[in-house]
Parts: C-alpha cells; structure tokens; sequence
C-alpha cells in the first residue's frame, strides 16, 4: 500500500515538473522542429516524444536533473532520425538541381519559403548547428554540447549552412 | 592554403554567430584578401551578417504557438502515429510509381538531395515530370557537371596603369583593396587612365591581351595630350559599382553548366552621370552566349559610383572582366 502511494506520488510530481517544462518550452522546441523538419504535424509529434520521453526519465529517476539542453538534444534526434526514416523518399527526384525552375515557382507561393527551402537542402547536422545557435539562441559551445561534438564543428558547420542559405538567397535575387 | 580555408570557414562561423573576436575578425579579413574562394563563398563580414539577419529576421517573425498537450489530446499519440505511419506508406507508394517511371527512363538515375517534406503534390509533380521526356532530356546534362561547379573569377582589366606600375594585381585582390589603390595612385597614371577612357581605337576588336599590350605601348604624344586635357592638379575618381567588385555577380543559365561553358568575357558598361548603366558592350566574347548574357545582365543590374572630376560626376565608362572555369569546389 504505501508503495503504491509512493508511485503516485513520485507520478504526479514528476508529471508537474513535465508540465513546467511542456510550458516552458513547447513553444520554442516545437518552432525549432519546424524548421528542422519543414512540417508542422511531424514537428509536434516529435515534441510529444520528447516530452514523453523526459516524463519517463522524471518518473524512473527523481533525482536526475532534466536541462533545456537536454530537451534539444533529444529534438535533434528525433528530427534526424524522422529525416533519416524519410530519405529513400527525399533520394527520389525530388532532386531540387534537376528540376529548379519548377521548384522556386512553386515553392515561392509559401510563405517564409527562402529559409525554409534552404533548411530543406542542407544535411540535418548543419541544419541543427544553425538552428540551435541562430534560432533557439545557445552559444556554439552549448551547441556542441548538445550535438555532442566541438564549438569550432560547430562553427564550421553554421559556416556551410550559412553558405547555402547565401546561395539560396542569391538564387532568389535572380529570379527577380 | 587548404588548412588556412578550413580555418576561414571556422572564422566564419564565429563571425556568423557574432562570436569571434577582433584577432578572429581580423585573421578573417587577412585570409579574405588572399582567397578569392572563400570571398565568394562566404561573403565579407557585413555581407556574413546581412545573410544571418535572415535567421533572425525569420525568428522574429515566428507566430506559430503550437500547443504539444492539445495536439496529444486530440489524438492519442499512437493515432497519430498511426496516422503518420499510413500516410508515410501513401505517399512512398505514389512516390515509388513516379520513381518507377523515371528510372524506367534513365536507370543509373542516383541523385540523392535532400528536400523539404513530401507532399502527395509532390508526387503528382514527380510524376508528371517523368511522362515529359523533352524536359528529363533537357536536364540530364546538369548532373554531369553539378551547379557548384562552375567558378567564377572575377578579374579586373587593368587598362589603367603605367608601363612602369607593376604587373596588375591578381585575381584575388580584395575589391576595397583595389579601390583605395586607385584613389591613391600617382599622377601619371591618372593620365594613363584618361588616355584608355578617351581614345576610342577599336573597341570591339580588342582582347585582354590586346588591351594588356597597348596599356604598355601607349604612345607618349598621347599621353602629354591627355596630360594637357586634365592637369594633375585635377583630383579625379574613377568609376566604380557601388558595392565593390562583388556587387556585379553574373549568373548563367543553367545550362552553361551542363555545356561546361568557360571563358572569359570583357565587357564595358557606359554609366550616365547618375551612376545608371545606360548600355552594356561585349569586348571580348568569350564564346558562349549565356556568359556573356548574364555578365551583361548583371552588370546592367549594378548602380556605379560614376567618374568624378574634381568632386563633379560624369558620364563614365567602366570596364570589368569575368573569367568562368570550371572548378573542383565541392
């Protein structure tokens, strides 16, 4: 019996310090998914994940200390491994080179599309450099500790991405 | 000069993220004025943050207020997966028949890009594309020679300076370094300069080479004619694109890109005493339409600081030179 209410208990507190943080972050993990995936449903439901999976680690070990950069790692992960479940379907020619006029027409009816079509052509690990230092706000060190790698990576990384997004733009000031 | 590249790209991340220093900002300039890569890579400082302010610009303008407990409530989480999971197959098997129609046509097809999520639309567009032959035939050059991988350099023909200056600067010459040389060379070339503006010898005949050589062999006579036209006392500025070298960026069509289209192109560009391009001469073709279009297009597309004397603006005539080759840059 008084393990059973322990249980409950250790739930409903750890189901309140979930909801401080679903709270808290929601808004700003769910935006940066977004970008990383370039949809909304997905983003969200990648979201749920990582809240449900922050609920889980709360609930088994109390004392474990959940950060923001803990949330963003897991979001990153999730978004790279939706992106890698969905290659054998962005491999198809899709292929933005081979087919650009039609693309950049279509495409340009889309609101904030410039950013968003050049997310869409860099690899997900320069795509996440670049949003969690420019979008979510974290220094290149606090990147490269969630990415799991080093400030200058990162930097490099945020480089390339940069790059695109310049050749993205450039593309873009031809067209008109 | 590859390691130091690396490291401009590490410094420019910095500098992109408003991190680096005024040592990391400075080895960054440094590494610019030498590497015409990276210049056109990455841009300047300005130019690093200017293409940043759309991130944060992007930010900003964010409205989007997603709320994860809802989305869960409406939908059980394993609906949703569900969901996701049918629509994935759905949209894979429409996929995979646009696929099929494609490889059907050209079977070592293996492009991987990466794009934004997958419509159904997407598909039907997919699809459509693989019925049109004309149009796969169209492209298929493009990835024997992927976009990347035409290099522009842009290099200035230096008509204006004496036989005694030194040989012109290379390629690599950063635009503002340029400039203030020309703002600060001597008298003489000043009027050397005024010599190649005036004479207006067979212009359409000429090559860089051509041009090279006549900058040496200027005749004297000329040049005492032109000294007596503008006296050194005279402070003259030459015409210039605002914006420096890099505010003319000409882009060819596409299919210079398949067509492995090099050369280079000479051109000059009349400038009315407002700094508007008022007509666009190729000097030197450089054996491709496309080129020589787009250089003309772009340069058409710049605004010019016109040439002033003594502080008062003039029509001018600026001449510039575009080489394309193609290049190994990832």
């Amino acid at each position: 019996m008084d393990e059973v209410y322990l249980r409950t208990d250790e739930g409903t507190r750890a189901q309140a310090r979930v909801d401080a943080m679903v709270r808290e972050y929601q808004t700003k993990l769910a935006r940066y998914l977004r970008r990383m995936v370039g949809d909304a449903e997905a983003a969200l439901d990648i979201s749920q994940d990582v809240f449900l999976a922050a609920f889980r680690i709360v609930k088994a070990e109390p004392e474990r200390e959940l950060t923001a950069g803990w949330l963003y790692r897991a979001a990153t992960n999730g978004a790279i491994s939706f992106l890698r479940r969905k290659k054998i379907v962005r491999m198809l020619p899709l292929d933005r080179d081979v087919d650009r006029n039609a693309w950049r027409i279509d495409e340009r009816s889309a609101a904030s599309v410039d950013l968003q079509a050049a997310l869409g052509r860099l690899p997900s690990e320069q795509a996440a450099a670049v949003m969690l230092t420019s979008y979510a706000g974290y220094s290149s060190r606090e990147a490269a500790e969630i990415l799991g790698t080093s400030a200058d990576a990162v930097r490099q990384r945020v480089c390339r991405a940069m790059r695109m997004l310049r050749t993205v733009m450039l593309e873009n000031a031809e067209d008109r | 000069m590859t390691g130091e590249c690396a490291r401009a790209e590490i410094l420019a991340g910095a500098i992109a993220l408003n991190e680096a220093s005024d040592d990391e900002r400075e080895a960054y300039r440094r590494h610019l004025a030498v590497c015409v890569r990276c210049i056109a890579a990455f841009g300047g400082e300005r130019e690093i943050e200017r293409t940043m302010a759309v991130l944060s610009a992007a930010r900003d303008a964010e409205s989007w207020q997603p709320d994860v407990r809802v989305a869960g409530r409406a939908r059980t989480l394993a609906g949703r997966r569900l969901i996701g999971r049918l629509g994935a197959t759905a949209t894979a098997l429409l996929l995979a028949v646009g696929a099929y129609a494609i490889f059907s046509v050209n079977s070592n097809r293996a492009v991987v890009q990466p794009a934004s999520p997958v419509t159904v639309a997407d598909a039907v567009k997919v699809a459509r594309v693989a019925r049109s032959p004309e149009r796969i035939r169209a492209h298929l050059p493009a990835r024997a020679l992927p976009h990347d991988r035409l290099v522009v350099v842009h290099n200035v023909v230096t008509l204006k300076r004496a036989p005694v200056a030194p040989p012109p600067a290379p390629v690599a010459a950063r635009p503002s370094v340029r400039h203030a040389s020309q703002a600060a060379k001597p008298a003489s070339e000043i009027a050397d300069s005024t010599v190649a503006a005036l004479s207006p010898s067979a212009r359409e005949k000429r090559s860089i080479a051509a041009l090279r050589t006549q900058q040496t062999a200027a005749p004297p006579a000329e040049r005492a004619e032109s000294l007596a036209v503008f006296p050194s006392s005279v402070s003259i500025r030459d015409v210039f694109p605002l914006g420096g070298e890099n505010a003319i960026v000409p882009r060819p069509a596409p299919i210079a890109y398949s067509e492995n289209a090099t050369g280079t192109t000479a051109f000059e560009v009349n400038v009315d005493e407002r700094g508007v391009p008022v007509r666009c001469t190729i000097t030197k073709a450089s054996g491709y339409l496309v080129l020589d279009e787009a250089v003309c297009r772009a340069a058409m597309r710049a605004r010019y600081s016109p040439r002033t004397i003594d502080g008062r603006p003039v029509p001018s005539l600026y001449r510039d030179a575009f080489t394309f080759r193609t290049g190994d840059e990832q």
